[in-house]
């Protein structure tokens, strides 16, 4: 601001006073300009990028839908595969799933969630579902209150996780009519950006190595892939696992209870 | 490797805890059973009774006990869900869920519902281990290891990276990244993880150009599949590509490198940042080979913190990571080689080194209560903490690699630690405490992993050696469950050393035996074996705080004299600081990884396996010259004892002379006499031989009068002795003077006054010379689990150390009012329990009293213990009783109303509990009196209860009790047999020698008819005192049995003191029966027993065992090692067949095979064989069209199927081509069949078998 005043006071030092005023209009005028540019610009800009995307109906559900998938992946990731955790112990105030659990001493674990990919993409289907309808209803009533008439068919929904993203499978026939005529829509698929698949994969390779070894060498695991930060917290006698993706800070949480020892004999 | 061996402690871990554990002679044993007079029992009191019964839980059987996997009580099984959802646990019928499967006493891996599988799905190339069958959404076999083909790990290559994995994961990797169709999956199954890595990093790359100007730095596969030109080694900036890519100053981290890379204006990477060359043209252009990068020579810290280069290595030190983020300051862009090393403790650490952190000195038993073994790690710059388990169930390790020396003289001084290496593995301490009750246990003991042999050296003849660990374990602090078994494990080091002492022979008592048991060492060392089994005894915790676990009694009462000294116990306090430089050792693990068949353990030939059994027999014999070598030592203390009378009967000797009952000792004495009177007639020469004979008549007479005397008045040795010799005086004198026996020749002489004169100052010097009763003293240490001392000041310092984060154990050790709150929330923390003030207020606790008794008499100071329907208890009985406090409170009591610390014996546990129960029996006070002791009826007992605060109740609690005394008309009752009657005894076994139990102190016979005491023809041996019986079940009496013979009858009487009349003789006899096994016990077979094949390089096979005749109980142990170290089977005991679970390579293997039963009858049998890997996927040796059929022969047995659209079509969605060696199916003209062949293993190539157009 300073600088702004000092270059003003310079202008009016070095010039005479007629010739100040018309500077000082000129700036001014220009500012105006240029702001009324950058105001049209931006307003110019939404109305148009809005229009069209207002009567796509696949870009309503889709920002709709991946939202909910979106905080779906997160309870996955906090409650290790699961939308409320199952078997958990309590740790630090928050309940840890258990991957991998043997209520026994001296013995290893059971991997208690196998198949743990399909689980978790039927949990997020369980816990998104609903939601995926509603996204379809505000859709509706959107372009309902717009003055067109929208149909619809049946709902395919399913999620598949893949390496780096989530894959959403969402197939649904709209049809949208108006004044002008009609279109439909079948195709509201999304790609989710996580990197759910890749701890998954590497929480396969805690609970194998824990139910056969009772341990899991994370720290050799984190020199070979530097990707991941992985912290373990011995609670009790058991095992808190965090794995983090350290590109996208992605973490997957989640217990195991194996080869437990006895506090005595 | 160190984690198996965590699984193999966990399963072979078995203890005595209810037989003495510990063979020790105290060198009293002899000379108790020859002190069988009533000096032993004059001084016995009620007390002794409570010291030999307190608290004695009343185990009839006693039998190896193994460790409990769940830490429930016993008629338990497995449960697939109970109640609380866990699935397949231990737990009791009531805690599993309805019409859940149950399996009573069985544990869940032997069951069929919680029998672990590999859950799989192989077209997603997923393969979940040890999963159950019910928790399965895909295909599910029995094989836990998950050995298929489709599981097996290899690199797959994608792009420029590489991710070792199963080849279902690489197809939806290659897919999933767009890498080409799927067709091109390139998955290396014969690659291992460490090159897969460095597959990845030398995967060549290049500019990829896209056309108009665009252009993307890739693979050649990639730029392929993009359908661009590959420029293989250029960067998108050069300018000789013409793209739109220019050279930027910006840097970037890129996945699966280490380094930071200049990115160009189109976002793709270029080379290595190197600041000095960021506007080189030339630096722009290609990829610069490693050698020409910068800082390619620090191999130290791998450019870590450099502000210029970004050369990154992550294994020397630096790895690519925000400048930004982490406030470091770099020349160009906004990334740097992060440092991946710590510091610690001022130690530098690299990044992946490990190292161990103690909390006070470690092994030789040294590790103090509360303390646990961490392993730091330097991860990636931070140093994380890695606990091994709690109550040192797990030890850290450390090796160090250490620096060449450069002139390899050792003249370069101290070679630098290169690279520290840690690892938690499992403490064998139990195995260690178990070992003491083998027979050739210390043998085996120095061999052990973990243990250590302690040899207890405290006298000359109470000295032994004890197998304790190097690392005691812990034990749970509150509760109960381990409490009481933590009592027993500490009662091992319940020892009495009984100190022999005699009269000297001038008056006083002198130390024959063990003199050193009076002296403080005796604590000290007693104390290091209790504290070597646990946590017992006295010892500090973390903080240095002594508690003081253990009592020494000297003959029954507390002898706070002996305790532990302050120097020594200052001693203890240093513990709790940890040694600079010590770690645990790297123990040899091969033998036990090798019995395990981890790796190693080249097979043993028979001829070995011979000598290993010759060494068993061995050891056998040194055990048994053990126990040689202890009865000799009771038969010196014998000996010692006999020695004394032996002494006396000299003298008595002269007694016979004189005309007493001939003795055999006397004539020893007689004959010194004789030598001595020669003396004497020889200084007489010229007096008449009637005179000298008669004086000496009259001199032995006096001697024997003399002696006689000395003996009434109890002079010592010296004493008799001047009184013999002075009475021998006056005898003559006398002789003389009166002239008797012709004795009259030497009146005038001058013997008369001086015999007179001589003979009376003896008389009265020998009175000087009393002699002192001297028996035998025992002593003994009673060594109690530890326990955390009073108060609560130093709670505080579990809390707030990231780096040894607190625990249930660490917290309750820092004091007896320390606990752990807000447990499983963040605000957990070890905390101090609120102290009310209030002192702990008693009552009596219901439940626990015997059926045949009642509380009586109920007031706030006490209460009486009654008979039902009132009156005194009977004697003999088993008693129990326990008061209850509202606060957690350690309560004692004793006879006699003392302080607190001065009570003797503890009400229940010595622990800070609320129910405190004891129980033990009272002997017939008429029995004690009838033998001269002080014993009566009425006793009462005085308790004082001390809460965690150190709040003691007010007072005295009172507990009345009152036994019957006599006349005894009840006959002994046989409490227990050992070997246990009806009990199979060895297939060879001729003789047993069995031992009874009785309730009273009896005399027992044997017969191998059913008839009277009196007609019973075999007397047992009953050496056992009253007051002093040798088993906590009462008096023992023993004898030699024939195991031919099948029934034995036993009857036996008691009060032996008492005339046959006032005894009361057993009506009915103690029907004992020895069964023997018809055949020894016997491998009939071990499977596998022959090769096989498989197509993986690993495999799950169970092995199996199957035994028969020997006893009703078999028991299985295998190693692939040798017999040195058999590990048991899981699954046995419980059938004839044995099962074991092995995951084992390919490759030959012997599995040696040890079976025994409860007879200790065992046989040892081996199976060897190959397993031989097929891995190799079938081939189509020949391809033929017949018509409208294709026709085509495999290499080997197999299923083929087809797709006519791509390679890599899913099996299951193929259609079926034919199975076996010659296939054929239909064919439509001018279309493509892929064919793929699967064998019975399940081999497959990754693409085609073979791929067909038909013309």
């Amino acid at each position: 601001m300073k600088k702004i005043e000092d270059f003003f006071g310079y202008r009016l030092r070095k010039g005479s006073g007629g010739t100040r005023g018309q500077v000082a209009i000129f700036i001014i005028l220009a500012i105006v300009i240029v702001v009324g540019i950058i105001l049209l610009f931006f307003l110019f800009r939404d109305a148009s990028v809005e229009e069209p995307d207002d009567m796509d109906p696949r870009r309503v559900v889709r920002g709709c839908v991946s939202d909910l998938v979106d905080a779906s992946i997160d309870k996955m990731l906090l409650n290790g595969g699961e939308r409320l955790a199952t078997q958990a112990i309590l740790h630090d105030g928050e309940e840890w799933n258990y991957l991998c659990y043997q209520a026994d001493f001296y013995q290893g674990c059971y991997n208690v969630h196998p198949m743990l990919e399909a689980q978790i993409e039927y949990e997020i289907e369980m816990d998104t579902s609903e939601g995926v309808q509603s996204c379809f209803d505000i859709m509706r009533e959107s372009f309902e209150e717009r003055g067109f008439e929208v149909g619809g068919g049946a709902t395919s929904y399913s999620v598949d996780l893949l390496p780096g993203y989530v894959d959403v499978i969402l197939k649904k026939k709209v049809e949208i009519s108006g004044a002008t005529g009609s279109n439909s829509f079948e195709d509201f698929g999304l790609e989710v950006q996580s990197s759910i698949y890749d701890l998954v994969r590497v929480a396969r390779d805690v609970v194998n190595s824990e139910s056969q070894f009772c341990h899991f060498e994370y720290n050799g695991y984190m020199l070979l892939y530097p990707k991941y930060d992985i912290r373990r917290v011995d609670y009790v006698d058991s095992k808190m696992y965090r794995l983090i993706d350290r590109r996208s800070g992605d973490e997957f949480r989640f217990a195991v209870r194996s080869c437990a020892f006895a506090p005595g004999v | 490797m160190f984690l198996m061996l965590g699984m193999f402690f966990s399963f072979c871990y078995f203890i005595d805890l209810g037989s003495n554990a510990l063979s020790i002679v105290s060198a009293a044993e002899g000379d108790e059973e020859d002190g069988a007079d009533s000096e032993d029992t004059r001084d016995l009191r009620f007390r002794d009774w409570i010291e030999r019964f307190r608290g004695g839980s009343l185990i009839e059987n006693m039998t190896r006990t193994s460790y409990a996997i769940s830490s429930s009580a016993d008629g338990v099984g497995c449960c697939f869900i109970s109640s609380d959802g866990q699935k397949c646990g231990t737990a009791s019928p009531d805690n599993c869920v309805p019409d859940s499967p149950f399996a009573e006493g069985s544990l869940c891996a032997e069951t069929s519902f919680c029998q672990k599988g590999c859950c799989f799905d192989e077209s997603l190339g997923v393969y979940d281990k040890n999963s159950l069958r019910a928790d399965c959404p895909g295909d599910w076999t029995a094989d836990p290891n998950c050995n298929m083909p489709g599981a097996a790990l290899g690199c797959c290559v994608l792009g420029g990276m590489s991710i070792f994995e199963t080849q279902g994961q690489c197809r939806i990797d290659t897919v999933a990244r767009a890498l080409g169709d799927d067709d091109v999956v390139d998955w290396r199954g014969d690659v291992g993880e460490g090159e897969c890595f460095a597959l990845g990093v030398s995967q060549m790359e290049g500019a990829c150009l896209l056309g108009g100007g665009n252009c993307e730095f890739t693979t050649e596969e990639d730029c392929f599949a993009y359908s661009g030109d590959f420029r293989e080694g250029y960067l998108c900036s050069s300018s000789s590509l013409e793209t739109d890519c220019e050279m930027t100053r910006q840097t970037s981290c890129r996945d699966e490198k280490d380094g930071v890379y200049f990115m160009d204006s189109c976002g793709n990477y270029a080379n290595i940042y190197d600041a000095s060359r960021v506007d080189d043209v030339s630096y722009w252009n290609e990829v610069v080979e490693a050698e020409d990068l910068c800082g390619n020579t620090d191999f130290e810290n791998g450019n870590a913190e450099s502000e210029t280069c970004g050369n990154c290595n992550r294994f020397a030190g630096g790895i690519c990571g925000s400048a930004d983020e982490d406030g470091f300051s770099v020349d160009v862009g906004s990334f740097y080689c992060r440092d991946t090393s710590c510091m610690f403790d001022g130690e530098s650490y690299d990044n992946g080194e490990s190292w161990c952190v103690y909390d006070g000195a470690i092994g030789e038993g040294d590790d103090v209560v509360g303390s646990r073994h961490w392993k730091y790690v330097c991860s990636q710059g931070v140093v994380t903490v890695e606990p091994c388990a709690d109550y040192r169930n797990q030890i850290c390790i450390q090796t160090n690699t250490f620096g060449v020396d450069p002139d390899g003289d050792g003249s370069s001084g101290e070679i630098d630690v290169e690279f520290r290496n840690a690892a938690c593995v499992a403490n064998n301490w139990r195995n260690c405490v178990d070992l003491n009750s083998d027979e050739d246990g210390m043998e085996v003991c120095a061999e052990t992993l973990n243990c250590r042999i302690d040899n207890v050296n405290i006298a000359d003849k109470f000295n032994f050696d004890v197998c304790l660990p190097k690392y005691p374990g812990g034990f749970s602090l509150s509760d109960e469950r381990y409490q009481t078994s933590a009592e027993r494990l500490c009662g091992m080091a319940d020892q009495k050393c009984t100190v022999i002492q005699k009269p000297k022979r001038w008056g006083g008592c002198e130390y024959v035996a063990n003199e050193n048991c009076l002296h403080e060492v005796f604590g000290q060392e007693m104390n290091d074996f209790c504290r070597g089994l646990g946590d017992c005894g006295g010892s500090v915790n973390i903080m240095g705080e002594f508690s003081e676990n253990y009592v020494i009694r000297k003959d029954g009462s507390l002898n706070r004299g002996m305790y532990l000294s302050g120097s020594w116990i200052e001693r203890l306090r240093n513990l709790a600081s940890p040694v600079p430089g010590q770690f645990a050792e790297v123990e040899d693990y091969s033998e036990y990884l090798a019995a395990a068949g981890v790796f190693g353990g080249d097979a043993v030939s028979a001829e070995e396996a011979d000598t290993g059994m010759a060494d068993a027999v061995g050891v056998f014999r040194y055990g048994l010259g053990g126990v040689g070598m202890a009865l000799g030592v009771a038969a010196q203390g014998t000996i010692l004892g006999i020695t004394i009378p032996g002494i006396s009967g000299g003298f008595l000797g002269a007694e016979v002379a004189a005309g007493y009952s001939a003795a055999q000792a006397g004539g020893t004495a007689a004959t010194g006499l004789t030598a001595e009177c020669g003396w004497t007639a020889a200084e007489l020469q010229g007096a008449s031989m009637a005179g000298f004979a008669g004086a000496a008549m009259g001199a032995g007479i006096g001697m024997v009068a003399g002696g006689m005397i000395a003996n009434y008045l109890g002079l010592s040795d010296g004493g008799s002795l001047l009184m013999s010799i002075g009475g021998g005086m006056i005898g003559a004198a006398v002789m003389i003077q009166n002239g008797w026996m012709g004795a009259s020749a030497l009146q005038g002489t001058f013997l008369m006054p001086g015999l007179w004169i001589v003979g009376i100052a003896l008389i009265v010097i020998s009175l000087f010379f009393g002699s002192d009763d001297c028996p035998p003293i025992e002593v003994d240490f009673e060594c109690k689990p530890w326990k955390a001392p009073v108060g609560v000041s130093d709670c505080d310092a579990c809390n707030g150390d990231d780096l040894k984060p607190c625990s249930q154990y660490r917290c309750e050790s820092l004091g007896a009012g320390c606990t752990l709150v807000n447990e499983g929330s963040e605000n957990e923390m070890c905390d101090s329990a609120v102290d009310d003030g209030r002192a702990p207020v008693l009552r009596p606790q219901y439940g626990v009293i015997g059926e045949g008794e009642i509380y009586d008499d109920i007031t706030d100071s006490g209460f009486g213990l009654a008979a039902v329907g009132g009156g005194c208890i009977d004697a003999y009985t088993p008693l129990m009783f326990g008061i209850v406090t509202e606060d957690l409170s350690h309560c004692k009591f004793d006879v006699e109303q003392k302080d607190f610390e001065e009570l003797s014996y503890d009400l229940g546990p010595n622990a800070y509990i609320r129910n405190h129960t004891t129980v033990f029996s009272l002997p017939d006070p008429s029995h004690g009196v009838s033998q001269g002791a002080d014993w009566t009826g009425d006793l009462s007992l005085f308790v004082k209860c001390r809460d965690v605060f150190g709040h003691e109740s007010p007072g005295f609690y009172e507990i009345d009790v009152c036994v019957n005394e006599g006349p005894d008309r009840i006959a002994p009752r046989v409490a227990s047999a050992i070997p246990a009657n009806d009990g199979l005894v060895g297939y060879d076994v001729e003789e047993i020698e069995l031992e009874i139990v009785t309730n009273e102190l009896a005399e027992c016979r044997w017969s191998l008819n059913d008839v009277s005491y009196d007609l019973m023809e075999n007397d047992m041996v009953c050496m056992d005192l009253l007051g002093s019986p040798t088993s906590v079940l009462g008096y023992s009496c023993r004898d030699s049995l024939s195991a031919d013979a099948g029934t034995y009858y036993i009857r036996c009487a008691d009060q032996p003191w008492m005339s046959e009349s006032e005894r009361n003789f057993n009506l009915e006899s103690f029907v004992y029966t020895i069964r023997k096994p018809e055949e020894r016990i016997a491998i009939d077979w071990i499977m596998p027993d022959r090769d096989f094949e498989i197509s993986t390089d690993m495999t799950t096979i169970e092995l199996e065992v199957a035994t028969s005749d020997g006893g009703e109980f078999h028991f299985c142990s295998y190693s692939f090692s040798g017999y040195d170290n058999m590990i048991e089977m899981f699954e046995t005991g419980n059938d004839d067949v044995h099962s074991q679970i092995l995951n084992r390579a390919t490759g030959r293997n012997e599995i040696f095979v040890e079976c025994y039963d409860e007879t200790g009858d065992f046989v040892r049998s081996s199976a060897e064989f190959r397993i031989v890997q097929d891995s190799s996927s079938p081939v189509v040796a020949r391809v033929w069209q017949n018509g409208g059929r294709l026709h085509f022969v495999t290499s080997k047995d197999s299923e083929c199927r087809y797709s006519n659209e791509r390679c890599s079509f899913a099996w299951e969605e193929g259609e079926m081509a034919g199975s076996g060696e010659e296939h054929s199916f239909g064919v439509v003209r001018g279309k493509g069949y892929y064919i793929k062949c699967k064998d019975d293993f399940g081999n497959m190539p990754s693409g085609c078998s073979v791929e067909v157009r038909v013309l």
